[in-house]
């Protein structure tokens, strides 16, 4: 048992909070879009975080998955205390244990699906072929085995936000951090962006999706509703 | 490492790229003419390449085996510094523009040696528009040469003349060079000091009191016998030349070629009576106790001034081309003699050559009337049937001092600056443009060095392809500076250089691209992504 642990990330928690807080500074001023979070996200659990505007749910995943150093508190990404990190470290952390899902894709817009998922494989040391074949497989867990030679421009918002799916999939995280993943989707790619993650739950996979649609926040296990920085609501014990 | 991502953007946004390349080939081409124009750089690093190698990196022989030679301005070309000697009896006839230090070959390449025997293919060109004239009986090529010799530690330049055998046979040079008799095949060198035909002094001459001159050049301009404080090489003994490498600004003395001719036919006057003509008299026996032994025909002397400036050796022409070809210059005659049917209408000649030639194209009287010098009609007087035709295109400018240093320097410097801005701004907005994508790589976990990679080889990609399109671009240019500077087979070798300058200059961006690259990559990914 090492001291993270000890320290309060249990065993079988994948992603865990304590006493964060997160401080902007801006002209002079301090906004806190965290307050002293405390927070466990078991293994295998999924997770939806909501709350009004500017409540911290970015900011709560930007902290959780390394791209942003807490102003005060430790962040534990499969037990490990990753808060203090160096850079190149916290690259390592995202690279094996976190996958990330955004609004807008951000897919790389001159490679093909298969190669947006591939370059996610790049780090693994896994050989080209066997990088393409787990592309290959990923794609089509999502549903898009017959689009995978597709531009980015070439596919529709639901598809493209699946191909990034498949690409937050590809190192076999830990955790996937979701922020909004159906903010720009109508209602039928809305539907399959969540049976994709209800399968994926399904297989085990840990889920933190921050959304404002009531139907994610509903198919989801979890919920936990923050309020100008702090968890005012919570189904996580 | 994500370098081929790198080269896969570039190859699946063509169009976007295209305009980088461009860039950079522009940024090269600038970097091309600042340096070749201020410093010349691509003649001297092909030469210190060709050192290194020790020849060229590539020699196509049915195509640019033959080195070329540019004969070029020069003082040979002035007016002022011809040797009367060549005069003689015949018209002649310059086809090059003459302009210190530039261009000389008509259209300025190098041809193989099959086409250009006479003069290359626009010699041949302009041999057939002069050949067209009804009045145009034969026209002759004629060959120079410069080259040093040093005599008793003292630098002499001279000019090696090729005695051009049918020049020879057909005209009145020969008859006046050799004093009436056919040289031999084997007298492959005769001299002439100062464009004088000149003699050893002879035992004839020592008993007039020349005897302390034993040994030594006796020229006789004018009545006045003059010495030449040079050895004469015996006949059979070596006479060692420094041959100048065809260079860009006319012959480049500073780079030369040691050639041995071997001394087998000095110009050896007989005793006996002569005609000389000069002044428009035929003089007979003409101060015989001093000139006793000379024989020339005709024969004149000047006191022009100048006359010392130059010295010339005559060769046969296969001498002549050995010797180009040990310096890697392309023979080709300097001058075509015209000789006219008819010189009755010779004025007529003249002007049909006027109009059909982009030239100044001068008769014999006319030049006389143009620099007073009598004695040239009455050099061609006894030869009706020859003229003279002098073409000087332009008037040659005046000894044209290079650029100033600081001219030089300047074109230099914003040459540089140039270069550096417009690879400068490819590097720029090919890092400003993307970084999102390179946030986006960096959120999946890319660590900054693989991202750097990538950026190096974009940028690399980009500049190497722009750089050879610009030395591509300016492949006439180079070519030509490295071809007259050191002969055309040396092209090949200034391909590699331009190549090798292409890769510098795109290693030396991709570095920029790095260092630029570091700060880009440095901003934090979530920064970059949340911004928009
Ligand atoms: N870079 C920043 N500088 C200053 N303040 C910031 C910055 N990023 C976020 N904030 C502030 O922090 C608070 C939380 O922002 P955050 O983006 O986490 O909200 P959110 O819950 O994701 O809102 P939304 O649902 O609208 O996306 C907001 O008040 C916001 O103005
Ligand atoms: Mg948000």
């Amino acid at each position: 048992m090492t001291t993270a642990e000890a320290r309060g990330a249990a065993a079988g928690v994948a992603v865990a909070a304590r006493g964060v807080s997160k401080a902007y500074h801006r002209g002079g001023e301090t906004i806190w879009a965290l307050r002293r979070l405390d927070l466990d996200v078991p293994e295998g659990a999924f997770l939806a975080v909501t709350g009004p505007s500017g409540c911290g749910k970015t900011t709560l995943l930007s902290v959780l998955g390394t791209l942003e150093r807490p102003t005060f508190g430790d962040v534990f990404i499969d037990g490990q205390r990753v808060t203090g990190l160096s850079e190149d470290r916290l690259a390592e952390v995202r690279r094996k244990k976190i996958g990330f899902v955004f609004q807008t894709f951000y897919l790389i817009d001159y490679l093909t699906a298969l190669e947006n998922v591939a370059v996610a494989l790049r780090f693994q040391g896994l050989s080209k072929r066997a990088q393409r074949e787990r592309a290959q497989e990923l794609l089509e867990l999502v549903g898009l085995g017959d689009r995978i030679h597709h531009l980015p421009r070439e596919l529709s918002g639901g598809q493209q936000q699946r191909v990034a799916i498949a690409r937050a999939l590809a190192a076999e995280p830990k955790v996937i951090l979701a922020d909004e993943p159906t903010g720009n989707l109508d209602q039928s790619s809305t539907a399959q962006i969540l049976k994709v993650f209800e399968k994926i739950h399904a297989a085990g996979q840990t889920l933190v999706v921050v959304t404002h649609d009531a139907r994610v926040a509903d198919a989801a296990e979890h919920r936990l509703r923050l309020l100008d920085g702090a968890v005012v609501d919570s189904t996580l014990e | 490492m994500l370098w081929d991502l790198g080269l896969l953007h570039v190859r699946r946004q063509r169009q976007r790229h295209m305009l980088a390349v461009m860039s950079a080939a522009v940024a090269m081409i600038m970097l091309l003419v600042s340096t070749v124009l201020s410093q010349g750089t691509v003649a001297w690093v092909a030469g210190a390449e060709r050192a290194f190698l020790g020849g060229d990196i590539l020699v196509l022989p049915q195509v640019l085996a033959v080195p070329g030679m540019h004969p070029r301005a020069d003082a040979q070309w002035r007016w002022t510094s011809w040797s009367w000697d060549e005069p003689g009896p015949l018209a002649f006839f310059m086809p090059w523009i003459f302009t210190q230090g530039a261009v000389v070959q008509p259209g300025g390449s190098a041809q193989p040696e099959s086409a250009a025997q006479p003069g290359g293919a626009p010699l041949k060109a302009l041999e057939a528009e002069i050949a067209r004239q009804a009045n145009v009986r034969a026209i002759y090529p004629y060959y120079a040469m410069p080259a040093l010799w040093t005599v008793n530690g003292r630098t002499v330049r001279v000019w090696l003349h090729a005695r051009v055998p049918e020049l020879d046979a057909a005209s009145g040079w020969n008859r006046y060079l050799s004093a009436g008799r056919p040289l031999s095949a084997a007298a492959d060198f005769t001299a002439l000091v100062d464009g004088y035909r000149h003699r050893l002094e002879s035992d004839a001459a020592k008993a007039y009191g020349y005897d302390r001159y034993n040994g030594r050049w006796l020229v006789a301009p004018d009545g006045d016998p003059t010495i030449v404080d040079w050895p004469v090489p015996p006949l059979g003994s070596d006479i060692r030349l420094q041959v100048p490498r065809a260079g860009t600004a006319g012959f480049d003395f500073t780079r030369l070629e040691d050639v041995t001719l071997t001394v087998r036919g000095l110009y050896q006057l007989e005793d006996g009576i002569y005609d000389w003509t000069t002044h428009g008299v035929t003089n007979q026996g003409y101060t015989p106790g001093i000139y006793r032994d000379l024989k020339c025909s005709p024969c004149m002397w000047t006191k022009e001034p100048a006359v010392w400036s130059t010295t010339n050796i005559e060769v046969s022409l296969a001498t002549l081309r050995a010797v180009a070809a040990k310096v890697g210059a392309h023979l080709e005659p300097q001058a075509l003699l015209v000789q006219v049917k008819d010189p009755a209408s010779l004025h007529r000649t003249v002007d049909a050559l006027r109009d059909a030639l982009p030239a100044t194209v001068l008769s014999v009287p006319e030049m006389a009337q143009e620099h007073a010098l009598d004695f040239i009609p009455s050099v061609a007087t006894p030869h009706d049937d020859l003229s003279l035709l002098h073409r000087v295109g332009m008037d040659p400018p005046p000894l044209d001092a290079p650029p100033p240093a600081w001219m030089r320097s300047t074109l230099l410097g914003l040459g540089l600056a140039m270069t550096a801005l417009l690879f400068f701004a490819n590097v720029f907005v090919l890092l400003y443009t993307r970084q999102k994508e390179f946030a986006t790589f960096r959120v999946l976990g890319a660590r900054r060095s693989q991202l750097l990679s990538l950026v190096a080889a974009e940028v690399f990609a980009v500049s190497f392809a722009g750089a050879v399109l610009g030395g591509l671009v300016m492949l006439p240019m180079t070519s030509y500076q490295v071809g007259t500077a050191h002969g055309w087979t040396a092209v090949f070798t200034q391909l590699a250089y331009v190549m090798e300058l292409g890769f510098v200059v795109s290693l030396a961006s991709a570095t920029a691209g790095v260092l630029f690259g570091v700060i880009v990559v440095r901003r934090s990914p979530w920064g970059v992504l949340k911004s928009d």
